[in-house]
């Protein structure tokens, strides 16, 4: 009896645990990668860019893959995260915070937090997510004018926790 | 009869020797000073100043001379503009420009390292080309 009760505690918290996504995807054979498919935004590819925008809101959801091979040493969470923080640094007048774990993806994922300043376009937020398959480095990332992210930010979180690879 | 040395020839005589015996001592001198002069040449061009006339030992640089020809005016002798002069040539020579235009190339291209480092942070993590995706306005 307290056998069959431990492996049902055991069963219900796998279930909990479970951070995976069962509703409709939208693959993309081009990048590789298959996510949640969130109603109301629509996709579009631009600049080798998946590209998610929703009519009303001035976020934008950009999720951007490229292999892990083909660089003159293996791309792996020991350079390329710190990469990503240099590239991010580099934007116009930026500042960074991060890199912070996220626990929620199928893979070995940092988050950064991007404030910036564009030349003449005002302020900028950018929630920054890097995703490190077995085969591809995956950029998922959510950009909008500076107070207009939160809006967005639960739909970005369920790409990032839905994202996975194909083929 | 017997032969006297006329006196006026005797005069003439005794000033041939004591010339004689000065010109000695002058060639004997110079010898010496030559002697010395080619001890303490530089051992590169022998051949160049063991014939080269002696210059004259003026102070300062010697005109169509190299600067190590001369004896040289000390630092501390010269004049506060001189030395002021000394100092913004040593620095010209230094930076090939003054000290404004030495700073603001040491800014640019430390910003130029760091644009090369960011684009190759970018290209590392495939990032290239995202920079302004989402800026609308």
């Amino acid at each position: 009896m307290t056998r069959q009760l431990l492996v049902g505690i055991l069963v219900l918290l796998s279930a909990c645990a479970d951070s995976g996504y069962s509703g409709p995807r939208h693959t993309s054979a081009e990048d590789g990668i298959s996510f949640a498919r969130l109603s109301g935004w629509q996709v579009s590819r631009e600049r080798a860019t998946l590209l998610l925008r929703r009519p009303g809101r001035a976020a934008t959801i950009a999720i951007r893959t490229t292999p892990r091979q083909g660089w003159s040493e293996p791309r792996d969470a020991g350079n390329v995260f710190p990469a990503v923080a240099t590239a991010l640094r580099a934007l116009p007048r930026a500042h960074v915070t991060g890199p912070t774990d996220v626990d929620s993806a199928e893979y070995p994922a940092v988050a950064f937090d991007v404030d910036f300043a564009p030349p003449g376009r005002g302020h900028y937020q950018r929630r920054h997510v890097t995703l490190l398959s077995d085969t591809r480095i995956i950029h998922v990332f959510l950009v909008a004018p500076a107070g207009q992210l939160a809006p967005s930010r639960r739909d970005l979180d369920t790409i990032v926790k839905s994202i996975r690879e194909e083929g | 009869m017997r032969w006297r040395w006329p006196e006026r020839h005797g005069s003439t005589f005794f000033k041939l020797c004591i010339l004689m015996l000065l010109a000695a001592v002058a060639f004997d001198g110079s010898s010496r000073a030559i002697a010395q002069d080619t001890s303490t040449a530089p051992t590169s061009e022998p051949a160049e100043t063991a014939g080269a006339v002696e210059a004259p030992e003026l102070p300062g640089h010697q005109p169509f001379t190299t600067w190590d020809v001369g004896q040289g005016i000390p630092f501390e002798a010269m004049s506060a503009a001189e030395q002021d002069g000394v100092m913004r040539q040593a620095e010209l020579a230094e930076t090939n420009c003054g000290y404004d235009v030495a700073q603001k190339w040491s800014v640019y291209s430390h910003e130029m390292a760091e644009l090369a480092a960011a684009e190759t942070a970018r290209r590392l993590a495939g990032l290239t080309g995202t920079d302004d995706i989402g800026v609308t306005r």
